[in-house]
C-alpha cells in the first residue's frame, strides 16, 4: 500500500489537478451538449471519476485517508444512480423510442 | 405549565377532531375544550402576579435566534383572556349555523385558537411569527370550505380567500423580513423581545424599519388604505370564521405594534406617528359613512369593524396611557361586541332568510325579544355610557387629545357616524309596520339567549365595574410607557 | 338624620329598580300594574328629595358622595359620585315632583295601549338617567345622565315604532344629540388636559388656572352640547319632530326636564361661563335668534303639540338670553316656573287629543271649554302663566329676564319683548281655536278621567304660585330661590341688579299693557271671527316661508342628509370598489405575473437545467473565491 503512495506521489499534485480538470471539462460539456442520454450518463460518470481522481490524489500526497474513504462513497452512490439512471433509460427507450434527452420536456408548466 | 396547557388543549382536542372525525359530538368536544381553557385563563389570571412572567424557555434553532420563550404581562394576559373567554360563545354561535362537516370546522376553529394563544404568550420575535402565519392556515380553509360569494368581480368565495390569504402574507414576510434584520443588528443575534426591546437602532433605519414591522400589522386589522381585503372576507366567511376574524385575529394586530413597533422603532414612531394616526382617523370617518349605506347588514358590521378598528389603532399610537389602555380596553368591548352583533346577523338571517336590509323590517313585531338585545349589542355599538364601549373610547379620546385636538375632534366625530349607521340598521330590520313577506318565525329562543345575554352582561357589568381589567392594565402599560421614554 | 350617600343613592335607585322590574315582568304585569308601579317608585324618589331638601344643609356648599372608583387609570380618576347641593336639589325637586304626576297622568293616557308595560319602564329609566344627570359629581357622571335622557328620548319618541316617519324622528332627535355630545366630550377632554381632573368642586376651583382663550374653548364646547340637548340654533329640529311621541313624553322630557339639562350645564359650570365673556355673547345672540326664529314658526303651526313645541324652543332660547346675560338665577327660576306651565299645557293638550280620539289638528276642534271644563280651566291657568300675566309664576320668571336684558341694552328688551308677544299671540290663538267658538270636528269629546285631571289641577296649582319662590324685592319677597342657589352655582353670587324700582315698575307696565293688546288682537282674530289658517300655498311668500318652518328641515336635508347619504354611495361605489379593492386585487395579480415570468425558466429543457447549475456553481464559486 505504501508503495502505491509513494508511485502516487511521484507525479507532482499539479498534473493530477490539469488532468481532473480537463476530464471533468470534458464530462460537463457532454452533459451539457449531448442529446443521447447514455452518452450523459457516460459524462457524469467522467466528471465522479475526475472528482475521484483528485480526491485519490490529495489523500496520497496529504497522506489522509479520509479523501480515500470518499472516493469509496463516490463510487457507491455512482454505482446506485447509474442502475436508476439506466433503469429509466430502458423505461424511455420503450415508451418513447428513443433516448434523446430532449424527448423528456413534457414535466414543465 | 399553565401557559403549555393552554396552548395544547385546543391543539390536542382539534387534532382528536381531525382524526376521530365525531361529527356527531365535534361541537360538544370543542365545547367542553374551550371551556377548560377558559378556566385556564382565569385561573392564570388570579395567579397573575402583578408584572411580566417568563414561564418557559427552550432553546430551539438558538444560532438563529428561535427560543421558545413563552410568557406574559398585563396585557399579553388581557389578551389571552380575551381569546379564551370568546371562544366559547364563537363555538356555542355553530349550533344554530349547522354547518356541514361540523369536526373539520370545529377543528380548524380550535387550531386558530390554539395558534392565537401562541401568539398572545410568544416572548420571541420568531415564535410570534411562526404562530401568527400558522393562525392563518386553519382559517385559510375554513373560508374557503364554507365561505360564500360575494358580489363584484372576482368574488367567488375562492378568489376572495385568495386574496385575503395572499394580502395577509405578503405584509407578514416585510414583518419577517424586519425581524431578521434586527436579529442580525442584535450583538447577540438573540430575537427575545426583551433583547429586542433594548436595541438602539440608527434614526435612519428606524424610519424605513417602521414600515417593514407595521405593514403587516396595518394589514391584519387593517388600517386604510390597507383594508380592502376585510368587507369582502368578512361578508363571505362562514358567521363563525367571521367572529374569529373581527373578535380575536385582528387583536393580534394590536398585540404586535404593542410588541414591535412602538418598542422597537421609537424614533420611527415618533417621525410616522401623525401619518399614521391620521390614516386610522381617516379610515374611521371612511368606514363610518361608507356602513350607512350599506344594503348587507353582514358588510355593514363589516365597515362599523372597519371603523371601530381605525380608532383602536389611532388611540394606540397615541401612546400615553390613556390612549394605549383604551385601545386595549376597547379591543376588549369590540371583540364581545362583533360576536355578538355577528350571531345576531345570523340570527336575523335565519329567521329572514337573508342578510338584505332592504328587504327587512318590521322583525319586532314577531321577535320582540331580539329586538330587545339586538337594542341592548346597538347600545355598547354606539358606545353609550355604562356600557364597556365607553370607557374604552373615552380614554382614547382623552388620549387623543393630549396628542392633538384635531385628531380628538375626528374620533369624538365616530360618534356621530356610529349613532347614524346604527340606529338606521336597527330601524330596517326592526321597526316599521308588520312586514307580511317575512316568513312565520319564532322570537329569540334559550340558545340565543344561551350565547347573546352572557356577552351582553359583560359589556355592561365592565361598563359600570371597569376596575378589573382597567387594574390589570394600569401597571404594565405605565411600564411599558416608562421602557419608552427610557428609549429616548 | 339624613344618611347622605343612603338617600343620594335612592334617589335615582328607585326609578331605575322600578324600570329593571318592570322590563323584567312586563309580560307578566296587567293592566295598571306597571303604571302603579313605576308611578310609586319616582314618588317615593319625590318623597327622599324633599326629605333631603329640608334636611341637608346645601346651603353650607357642595356635599359629595363617592360610590366606587368608575374609570381608575394613571393619572385619571373619575369616582362614581353625586353631588347635593342646591342646584342638583332644586333640579332634583322638579324632575321628580314634576315626574310623578307626568306618571301619574300616564296611567289613565296610555291605559288602551298594548306595551303600556314599555312605556312605564322607559319612563322610569328616563328618570333615572335625568337624575344621574342633575346629580351627578363630575362632568362624566353628567355626561351619563346626558346619553341615558338621549337614549330614553329615542325610545320614547319612537314608541310606536310601526311608523317609519316616527322612527325617523326619533333617530333625528338622537343623532342631533349627538353632533351636541361631540362638543361635550371635546371639552370635557380639553379640561382634563388642562386640570387633570373633572370633578365639579375641584373644576371650578382651579378653574382661574385657565387662561382667558383656554376657557372660552372649553365653554364653547360645551355650550356645543347644550344646544343639542336644549334644542337650540341650529340644532332645534329634532324637538318639534319629537312630537310623535305620546303626549306624557312630550310634557316631561321634551318640556320639563331633559331640555333644561343644557340650561341645567351652563348653570352648572357658571363659574367657567363667567370667565368668558365671548362665549356668554355667543350664548346670548343664540338664545335671542332661537327665540325669536321658533317664536315666529309658533304662530303658523296647526298642530296643537308641535304649536307647544315651537314655544318650548323659543322659551328655552329665553332662557339662553338669561343665561348670556349672567342672569343664571333668572334663567334657573324660568326652568321651574317652565317646568311647571309647560308639563301642564302639554297634559292639556294631551288630555284634549285624549277627549277627541287623538285628532291634534286645531282647525278640526273649538268650542271644547263646554265639554271638558277642567282641562280647559287649566289649560286656561297655563296659557295666562306662560303669557306673563301678573299673579301668575311666568309674569315673575320672564321679567326677571326681561330686567335683566333691559339692563345690558333696550334694543335687547325689545327683542326679547317682541319673543314674549309672540308667544303671547300663539298661546292665545291656541287656547281660542282649541276651546272657544264651535266645535268643528266630528269625534265624540268627553271629559279624562280623573287620574289624568289630578294632575292638571295640581300643575295649575303650582302655575299660580310657582311665582313665589322666587318672589323679586319689588313685590316685597326677597328672591329666596337665588339666594339658595347662590350656594351652588358661582355664576349667580356675581349678579347684581343695578335698575331703579321706579324703571322696573314701568317697564313691568309697558309689559303688561302690550301683552294685554296682544290678547285683545288674539280675540278678535280668533274668537269674534275664528280665522284658519289657509293652506300655505295661498298665503304670501314670507308667512309661507314662516309656515314653512323657514325652511330650515329644507335646508338640513339638502346640507347634510343628502350630501351624507350621496357621499356614502360615493365612497363606497367609487373609492372602495375601483380604487381600494383593486390594490388588494393588485397584490394577487403581481403575484401571478411574477409566477408566470418565473415559470418560464422550467422549460423542460434538460441541458438548460444543467447549464444554469454549472453557471450557479461557477458564480458562487467565484463569490467564495474573490467575493471578500
Amino acid at each position: 500500500m505504501d508503495g502505491m503512495m509513494t508511485a502516487i506521489r511521484v507525479i507532482p499534485l499539479e498534473h493530477y489537478i490539469v488532468l481532473s480538470f480537463i476530464l471533468f471539462s470534458i464530462g460537463m460539456a457532454g452533459a451539457l451538449f449531448r442529446r443521447n442520454t447514455i452518452i450523459i450518463l457516460m459524462c457524469l460518470e467522467l466528471m465522479f471519476n475526475s472528482v475521484n481522481l483528485l480526491l485519490a490524489a490529495f489523500s496520497a500526497h496529504h497522506s489522509d485517508p479520509g479523501g480515500q474513504v470518499f472516493v469509496f462513497f463516490i463510487m457507491l452512490v455512482a454505482a446506485a444512480e447509474v442502475t436508476v439512471g439506466l433503469a429509466i433509460l430502458v423505461m424511455m427507450k420503450r415508451n418513447v423510442d428513443s433516448v434523446d434527452i430532449n424527448q423528456l420536456n413534457r414535466l414543465k408548466w | 405549565m399553565l401557559l403549555i396547557a393552554l396552548l395544547l388543549v385546543p391543539f390536542l382536542a382539534a387534532a382528536l377532531l381531525l382524526v376521530a372525525r365525531p361529527d356527531g359530538a365535534a361541537r360538544t368536544i370543542a365545547l367542553l375544550s374551550s371551556f377548560i381553557t377558559a378556566a385556564l385563563a382565569i385561573l392564570l389570571w388570579v395567579r397573575y402576579p402583578g408584572s411580566n412572567v417568563t414561564l418557559l424557555d427552550l432553546a430551539w434553532m438558538p444560532d438563529w435566534g428561535l427560543r421558545f420563550t413563552v410568557g406574559y404581562d398585563g396585557t399579553g394576559l388581557l389578551f389571552l383572556l380575551l381569546t379564551a373567554l370568546i371562544f366559547p360563545f364563537i363555538i356555542g354561535a355553530g349550533r344554530r349555523e349547522g354547518a356541514d362537516r361540523p369536526a373539520l370546522m370545529n377543528a380548524l376553529l380550535l387550531f386558530t385558537q390554539s395558534a392565537l394563544f401562541g401568539v398572545f404568550m410568544a416572548q420571541n420575535a420568531f415564535l410570534f411569527y411562526i404562530f401568527y402565519e400558522l393562525s392563518l392556515v386553519p382559517l385559510f380553509f375554513l373560508l374557503l370550505f364554507w365561505g360564500s360569494a360575494v358580489p363584484g368581480r372576482l368574488g367567488s368565495a375562492k378568489a376572495v380567500t385568495m386574496r385575503f390569504f395572499i394580502y395577509t402574507l405578503l405584509g407578514g414576510l416585510a414583518l419577517l423580513f424586519a425581524i431578521a434584520y434586527c436579529v442580525v443588528q442584535e450583538p447577540t443575534h438573540s430575537a427575545d423581545f426583551n433583547a429586542l426591546h433594548a436595541l438602539r437602532l440608527p434614526g435612519d433605519v428606524q424610519i424605513w424599519l417602521f414600515w417593514a414591522l407595521f405593514l403587516a400589522f396595518a394589514v391584519k386589522l387593517p388600517i386604510f388604505p390597507f383594508h380592502s381585503w376585510q368587507p369582502d372576507t368578512y361578508t363571505s366567511a362562514p358567521l363563525q370564521g367571521t367572529m374569529v376574524l373581527g373578535g380575536v385575529l385582528l387583536k393580534m394586530g394590536l398585540f404586535g405594534i404593542l410588541r414591535f413597533v412602538l418598542p422597537i422603532v421609537p424614533e420611527g414612531v415618533e417621525f410616522w406617528r401623525s401619518t399614521v394616526v391620521w390614516m386610522a382617523l381617516i379610515g374611521a370617518l371612511y368606514a363610518g359613512i361608507i356602513a350607512f349605506r350599506q344594503r348587507d347588514l353582514k358588510r355593514l358590521v363589516a365597515y362599523s369593524s372597519l371603523s371601530h378598528v381605525g380608532l383602536l389603532c389611532a388611540g394606540l399610537f397615541a401612546q400615553n396611557t390613556y390612549g394605549i389602555s383604551g385601545s386595549l380596553y376597547q379591543a376588549f368591548a369590540h371583540a364581545v361586541l362583533v360576536v355578538c352583533m355577528l350571531y345576531l346577523v345570523g340570527a336575523i338571517q335565519r329567521r329572514t332568510g337573508t342578510t338584505d336590509l332592504e328587504a327587512m323590517g318590521g322583525l319586532k313585531h314577531r321577535a320582540p325579544r331580539l329586538a330587545a338585545l339586538f337594542f341592548l349589542v346597538m347600545l355598547n355599538a354606539v358606545a353609550l355610557p355604562l356600557t364597556q364601549s365607553f370607557v374604552g373610547e373615552w380614554l382614547m379620546f382623552n388620549g387623543l387629545w393630549q396628542r392633538d385636538g384635531w385628531m380628538a375632534f375626528a374620533a369624538v366625530t365616530t360618534i356621530i357616524l356610529g349613532a347614524v349607521y346604527m340606529l338606521y340598521a336597527y330601524q330596517r330590520v326592526m321597526l316599521g309596520p308588520e312586514n307580511a313577506k317575512l316568513p312565520q318565525t319564532g322570537d329569540a329562543d334559550q340558545h340565543d339567549h344561551l350565547v347573546l345575554v352572557p356577552l351582553i352582561a359583560v359589556s355592561l357589568v365592565l361598563g359600570v365595574f371597569p376596575a378589573p381589567v382597567l387594574n390589570l392594565l394600569d401597571g404594565s402599560v405605565q411600564q411599558m410607557l416608562s421602557t419608552f421614554t427610557a428609549l429616548y | 338624620m339624613v344618611n347622605l350617600p343612603l338617600h343620594a343613592a335612592m334617589v335615582p335607585g328607585f326609578p331605575l329598580l322600578g324600570a329593571l322590574v318592570i322590563a323584567a315582568l312586563r309580560g307578566k304585569l296587567k293592566g295598571n300594574a306597571a303604571g302603579m308601579l313605576a308611578t310609586t317608585m319616582i314618588g317615593l324618589s319625590f318623597v327622599v328629595s324633599v326629605i333631603m331638601f329640608l334636611h341637608t344643609h346645601a346651603e353650607d356648599g357642595p356635599q359629595v358622595v363617592n360610590f366606587f372608583d368608575w374609570i381608575h387609570i394613571g393619572g385619571m380618576d373619575v369616582p362614581f359620585a353625586l353631588q347635593i347641593d342646591a342646584l342638583s336639589l332644586t333640579m332634583m325637586l322638579i324632575v321628580t315632583g314634576v315626574g310623578t304626576l307626568i306618571h301619574l297622568y300616564s296611567i289613565g293616557y296610555m291605559h288602551d295601549d298594548a306595551r303600556v308595560s314599555t312605556f312605564f319602564a322607559c319612563l322610569n329609566l328616563f328618570t333615572f338617567a335625568m337624575l344621574l344627570l342633575v346629580m351627578g359629581a363630575n362632568f362624566v357622571m353628567t355626561f351619563i345622565g346626558w346619553e341615558g335622557v338621549g337614549l330614553c328620548s329615542y325610545l320614547l319618541i319612537g314608541f310606536w315604532y310601526t311608523k317609519p316617519a316616527y322612527n325617523y324622528a326619533a333617530r333625528k332627535a338622537f343623532v342631533m344629540n349627538r353632533i351636541g355630545d361631540v362638543g361635550f366630550v371635546l371639552a370635557l377632554a380639553l379640561l382634563f388636559s388642562r386640570l387633570g381632573t373633572l370633578n365639579y368642586v375641584e373644576v371650578f376651583d382651579r378653574a382661574g388656572s385657565l387662561s382667558v382663550e383656554m376657557v372660552t374653548v372649553v365653554t364653547l364646547l360645551l355650550f356645543v352640547g347644550a344646544i343639542g340637548k336644549s334644542a337650540q340654533l341650529p340644532l332645534f329640529t329634532w324637538l318639534p319632530d319629537a312630537m310623535a311621541g305620546p303626549t306624557p313624553v312630550s310634557a316631561l322630557i321634551h318640556a320639563a326636564t331633559m331640555v333644561t339639562a343644557g340650561i341645567f350645564l351652563l348653570v352648572r359650570s357658571s363659574a367657567l361661563f363667567s370667565l368668558a365673556p365671548f362665549t356668554q355673547d355667543v350664548v346670548l345672540w343664540t338664545g335671542l335668534i332661537t327665540a325669536l326664529l321658533t317664536a315666529s314658526i309658533g304662530v303658523f303651526q296647526n298642530d296643537i303639540k308641535k304649536v307647544l313645541a315651537y314655544s318650548t324652543v323659543s322659551q328655552l332660547g329665553l332662557m339662553f338670553v338669561a343665561l348670556g346675560l349672567g342672569a343664571y338665577s333668572a334663567a334657573m327660576f324660568h326652568v321651574t316656573t317652565h317646568a311647571f306651565f309647560k308639563a301642564l299645557l302639554f297634559l292639556g293638550a294631551g288630555s284634549v287629543i285624549h277627549a277627541l280620539g287623538g285628532e291634534q289638528d286645531i282647525r278640526k276642534m273649538g268650542g271644547l271649554k263646554g265639554v271638558t271644563k277642567i282641562t280647559y280651566v287649566t289649560f286656561l291657568i297655563g296659557t295666562l302663566a306662560i303669557a306673563g300675566i301678573p299673579g301668575f309664576s311666568g309674569f315673575f320668571s320672564k321679567d326677571a329676564i326681561l330686567m335683566a336684558a333691559y339692563q345690558e341694552h333696550p334694543m335687547l328688551y325689545a327683542a326679547t319683548m317682541a319673543v314674549s308677544l309672540l308667544t303671547v299671540f300663539y298661546m292665545f290663538r291656541l287656547l281660542f281655536l282649541t276651546f272657544f267658538g264651535t266645535y268643528r270636528g266630528h269625534a265624540h269629546a268627553h271629559e279624562s278621567p280623573l287620574v289624568m285631571t289630578v294632575p292638571l289641577m295640581v300643575l295649575a296649582v303650582l302655575s299660580v304660585a310657582g311665582g313665589l319662590l322666587n318672589l323679586p324685592h319689588l313685590f316685597g319677597g326677597h328672591e329666596p330661590m337665588k339666594h339658595y342657589l347662590e350656594t351652588a352655582a358661582e355664576g349667580i353670587a356675581g349678579e347684581h341688579n343695578y335698575l331703579s324700582a321706579s324703571t322696573e315698575w314701568i317697564l313691568m307696565a309697558v309689559t303688561v299693557g302690550l301683552i294685554l293688546l296682544t290678547i285683545l288682537l288674539a280675540y278678535n282674530r280668533f274668537v269674534k271671527k275664528t280665522t284658519l289658517d289657509p293652506e300655505p300655498e295661498e298665503m304670501s311668500i314670507f308667512s309661507r316661508l314662516i309656515a314653512r318652518k323657514w325652511m330650515v328641515d329644507e335646508l338640513y336635508a339638502f346640507l347634510w342628509e343628502r350630501p351624507y347619504g350621496w357621499l356614502s354611495t360615493q365612497f363606497y361605489g367609487i373609492l372602495e370598489r375601483k380604487v381600494m379593492v383593486p390594490i388588494t386585487l393588485g397584490a394577487g395579480r403581481w403575484t401571478q405575473k411574477a409566477g408566470k415570468a418565473a415559470r418560464m425558466l422550467q422549460n423542460g429543457n434538460m441541458s438548460f437545467y444543467l447549464f444554469g447549475m454549472v453557471v450557479g456553481i461557477v458564480v458562487f464559486l467565484m463569490i467564495t473565491l474573490y467575493g471578500g
